[in-house]
């Protein structure tokens, strides 16, 4: 594997093909992933496909980072050497998001949560319905059905006439906190092997605001009644996105059963669902009208 | 023998045990002879266990990687054993041993079946892996110990570094509290690799 790894350092002159393998850190998530640090303080990223093809990793890189070239991994190659498969990426500084270290790091998160949705805005928008739109009724069915949910079609019957003010943008598609890096002023996007499965706007902040609530609805909602960073979030993003905060979480069940729907298509196993359709269960019961609550969700 | 898959699913680990050895191994296909429970035969095609003759020196097959997990494979020191263990490389062949640090203390049973500690400084396993002939020799510390790292992470200055940094920023400590301080400290010298409890180093027989 590291063979694969050197022939990709070389084809993209990160080494010279007589120079020794530079330092790495290699991590196994399923594929390989590799950090690689040159002398001149470079560093590149190198994935060796182990469980799973890189093409859809790679086509989202491209476009992540044609979007947002400061944001995203710049994509150097694509290519398949032996029984390997290697995508090789420019590394980016950064540090993890978690634990934010004080009020400016919320601030970068804030600022820069806002930068990303109006550029993915621009940039991800999609002709047409787009694919989200299409499937959700039955994402609903097949995710209520799962936890009892009986007012699903009531529930459809409200917000299919929000699809004219949400058209489809493309998300980034696993917005989790823990994808997330920060150097300085700037966040910093990586993983994105699910771009563009989804294509409902508010999803990727959705998945965000969960994955810093614990994945936790009550623990969301109750920071979404104080003066919290959540809501300060939620407050900036709505506006972009041009619906109210109320609205934005009546969208939830949406947002947890498109996420059902496409993580189930793509093979995850059955764990990574399962916290979203308790995500389901428990805005069943903080919830309960099938009508978006106006000014009950936010402070 | 793990190679890229067909399909385009995300990945799910099947059992990350052995995967350090697939990835320090001269090819997927390289031959190989294990001493100790190091899981190699989950990640490479062409495992060789070893048995009571290749601990007595009775059989002189030869490898393309001899991999020595926590295990002295039967001979009474270090160095014996590696200049056992390179006995069995082909030219150009790799030994890659897996040892506690001996300036930790072993938080959990390390004598193996075939009896014997394996158990030194990251500067004694090195010593011992150049003394025994081998050339490019470096050393990686696995993290987090155990026998399931999920990091193997190169002991330079600029890996190592980044890798502490950034479990630093991932810990929930006081800027000037004196355990994030020291630990800091111990980084920008870069002394953390030599403390981690779990070495693996890596030498190539010319």
């Amino acid at each position: 594997m590291l063979n694969a790894a050197r022939r990709a350092l070389v084809e993209v002159r990160a080494i010279a093909a007589a120079d020794p393998l530079p330092p790495f850190v290699a991590r196994m998530s399923g594929n390989l992933g590799l950090l690689f640090y040159s002398r001149n303080d470079a560093s590149y990223q190198v994935k060796v496909g182990l469980m799973t093809r890189l093409d859809r990793e790679h086509r989202g890189l491209v476009a992540g980072y044609r979007a947002m070239p400061a944001n995203v991994p710049e994509p150097l190659l694509l290519a398949t050497y032996g029984p390997y498969q290697v995508l090789a990426a420019r590394g980016m500084r950064h540090r993890p998001l978690l634990p934010l270290q004080g009020t400016a790091d919320a601030t970068v998160l804030i600022d820069g949560i806002d930068a990303f949705l109006a550029t993915c805005r621009r940039a991800f928008h999609v002709e047409g319905r787009g694919r989200s739109w299409p499937i959700l009724q039955q994402a609903l069915d097949d995710a209520g059905a799962r936890v009892g949910w009986d007012d699903r079609r009531v529930y459809w019957t409200g917000i299919r006439g929000w699809e004219a003010r949400l058209p489809p943008v493309r998300q980034h598609g696993d917005f989790s906190a823990n994808n997330l890096g920060i150097d300085g002023d700037r966040l910093v996007f990586f993983d994105w092997e699910d771009f563009g499965e989804v294509d409902l706007p508010g999803y990727d902040v959705a998945v965000l605001l969960l994955s810093l609530a614990g994945f936790s609805l009550w623990e969301l909602a109750a920071r979404l009644r104080s003066d919290s960073m959540e809501a300060a979030i939620v407050r900036r993003c709505c506006v972009t996105l041009g619906v109210s905060a109320a609205e934005f979480m009546h969208l939830f069940p949406a947002y947890a059963a498109l996420y059902v729907q496409s993580k189930s298509m793509l093979g995850y196993p059955a764990k990574v669902t399962e916290r979203l359709m308790a995500i389901l269960g428990e805005w069943m019961l903080l919830y309960p009208s099938a009508a978006p609550a106006p000014g009950a969700a936010l402070r | 023998m793990i190679t890229t898959p067909d399909n385009d699913g995300p990945p799910v680990v099947p059992d990350p045990h052995g995967w350090v050895y697939r990835l320090l191994a001269p090819s997927a296909d390289a031959a190989v002879l294990q001493f100790g429970d190091g899981g190699a035969q989950k990640w490479l095609a062409n495992v060789h266990q070893a048995t009571t003759a290749d601990r007595d020196g009775a059989t002189d097959a030869q490898f393309d990687l001899v991999v020595m997990h926590h295990s002295l494979g039967g001979s009474a020191t270090l160095a014996s054993a590696i200049d056992a263990a390179v006995r069995r490389l082909k030219p150009g062949g790799r030994l890659v041993l897996s040892g506690a640090n001996r300036l930790r203390a072993p938080d959990r049973a390390l004598t193996t079946a075939q009896g014997g500690v394996l158990r030194a400084t990251g500067w004694g396993y090195r010593r011992a892996l150049a003394r025994a002939g081998l050339s490019a020799v470096a050393l990686y510390f696995a993290h987090p110990p155990g026998g399931l790292p999920v990091y193997l992470v190169s002991s330079d200055r600029s890996s190592a570094r980044a890798f502490f940094r950034g479990a630093s920023a991932s810990r929930h400590l006081a800027r000037w509290s004196p355990r994030r301080v020291a630990s800091a400290w111990l980084v920008e010298i870069n002394a953390m690799p030599w403390l981690q409890p779990d070495l693996v180093v890596v030498g190539d027989k010319c």
